[in-house]
């Protein structure tokens, strides 16, 4: 792992520009970072990704047409997508998540195709980002069940259906709901970091062309992984929230 | 495209330094193949997906585009036309009043004519019911007058006869048959 994180115009100039700043920040907060470089690539590229969503998004907002150009139409493309995608799994209500398995969703899908380009590097390649990530999802299905059904609801549907196998149930439950966390984070990074250093190697051996078959497979599987990590995050949105429909189902009946 | 490019040629001039430090033999050699050969790599991966993807995408895009128009035209159509209606339903509206106003005059004057007509006949009926019960009456007195008169008649010649039954006896009566049958030879 050590071998990719190698030099990269851009985190260079971040850690020129905020290093100190970071250093600061991490004395402040208790946090050794490297003094030559406290900004890893990774943390670096995660904003550069952000930044150029945040940009490109601010750019498109303002040139928005009643008929769309190329540009809208891709982007409207996307967001369908991904409306599809909720509207699937989740159902109905799926458009409220809209947003954040959207950002989501292009924050990881640039973030995987980022790395292809010279100069660049996959932040999903470093685990510290699939993590957050996976985090990010875990939190916020957690909050979606809770803020859908209360706490008190949400947390009895840990108990399973019959209370006497509660004492199974529960640790069976918490370890299926934090291997969530894992699976995530490990298979979005696994994929990314493995054809990155797969392109690596074949590069150290012969540079040029090469690469190029596994680049192309590297576009195949970013698509993939993005969309299996998108897929996952709805199912978990959808099933925390679905026993709230469940409920209120039965009661209408 | 060209942000894309400029970036691409702002790293490769980053790495120049390295590439001058190859040709010093510091420790991090690096042959100029290699420091190019990724830019050549990733242009031939845009190239051919820009060969493989841009009539397909072009394609795709116009023809959503060309949809999306077709819509919006389609909309504006259905919407000139929901306008023109209200126009239409709104002026209708509007003209209702007078309409109304028409059609209670309308309305009036047909009743006021058939108020007229039916006065009209009414008073022909019973000015002919009142001719036909005169004519009636008329005749039923006519009748009576005959019928009465018939009855006097009766009465009298009855009562006549009663009386002259009572005055003449046989030999008056024989007198006058004797009258009579002596009337007669003289004539």
């Amino acid at each position: 792992m050590e071998e990719l994180e190698h030099r990269i115009f851009f985190a260079d100039l971040f850690n020129w520009a905020l290093g100190p700043a970071a250093l600061w920040i991490g004395n402040l907060l208790g946090i050794h970072l490297n003094h030559e470089r406290p900004i890893p690539n990774h943390v670096a590229m995660a904003i550069i990704v952000a930044a150029l969503l945040v940009g490109v998004s601010a750019f498109m907002r303002n040139r928005y047409r009643l008929i769309p150009g190329p540009g809208q139409q891709i982007i409207e493309l996307i967001v369908d997508f991904f409306q599809g995608l909720l509207l699937d799994v989740i159902g109905e209500k799926g458009k409220r998540y809209l947003p954040v398995i959207g950002t989501l969703g292009l924050f990881i899908l640039t973030s995987n195709l980022i790395g292809l380009i010279p100069g660049f590097a996959s932040p999903t390649s470093n685990l510290n980002v699939t993590v957050a990530c996976a985090l990010t999802i875990f939190v916020y299905y957690h909050f979606s069940g809770i803020r859908e059904q209360g706490i008190l609801h949400y947390l009895k549907h840990f108990l399973g259906p019959i209370p006497l196998l509660a004492p199974i149930v529960v640790p069976i439950e918490i370890i299926s709901h934090f291997s969530r966390i894992i699976s995530l984070s490990i298979r979005l990074f696994g994929n990314i970091f493995g054809e990155d250093l797969v392109i690596l190697i074949l590069f150290s051996l012969v540079p040029l062309f090469v690469p190029l078959p596994m680049q192309f497979m590297a576009l195949f599987t970013s698509i993939v992984q993005t969309f299996v990590f998108v897929m996952l995050s709805c199912i978990y949105i959808g099933g925390a929230i679905a026993a709230e429909e469940e409920h209120t189902e039965a009661h209408s009946h | 495209m060209s942000t894309l490019f400029a970036s691409l040629l702002l790293v490769l001039l980053s790495e120049l330094p390295l590439l001058a430090s190859t040709e010093e033999g510091t420790a991090h050699h690096q042959s100029l193949i290699s420091t190019i050969a990724p830019y050549i790599n990733f242009a031939i991966l845009v190239g051919v997906l820009v060969y493989l993807l841009r009539k397909p995408m072009k394609d795709f895009l116009a023809q959503k585009r060309e949809a999306v128009g077709k819509m919006l035209k389609d909309s504006e159509q259905a919407r000139d036309e929901a306008l023109s209606r209200l126009t239409a339903l709104q002026s209708k509206l509007d003209s209702l009043e007078a309409d109304i106003d028409q059609i209670r005059q309308q309305a009036e004057r047909e009743a006021q004519a058939e108020k007229e007509r039916l006065i009209q006949e009414a008073k022909e009926d019973a000015r002919r019911i009142v001719e036909g019960a005169e004519k009636e009456i008329s005749n039923r007195v006519k009748l009576a007058v005959r019928e009465l008169k018939t009855y006097v008649a009766g009465e009298a010649v009855a009562k006549a006869e009663e009386i002259i039954r009572e005055k003449i006896k046989d030999d008056s009566h024989e007198k006058l048959i004797d009258t009579y049958l002596e009337n007669l030879s003289k004539n």
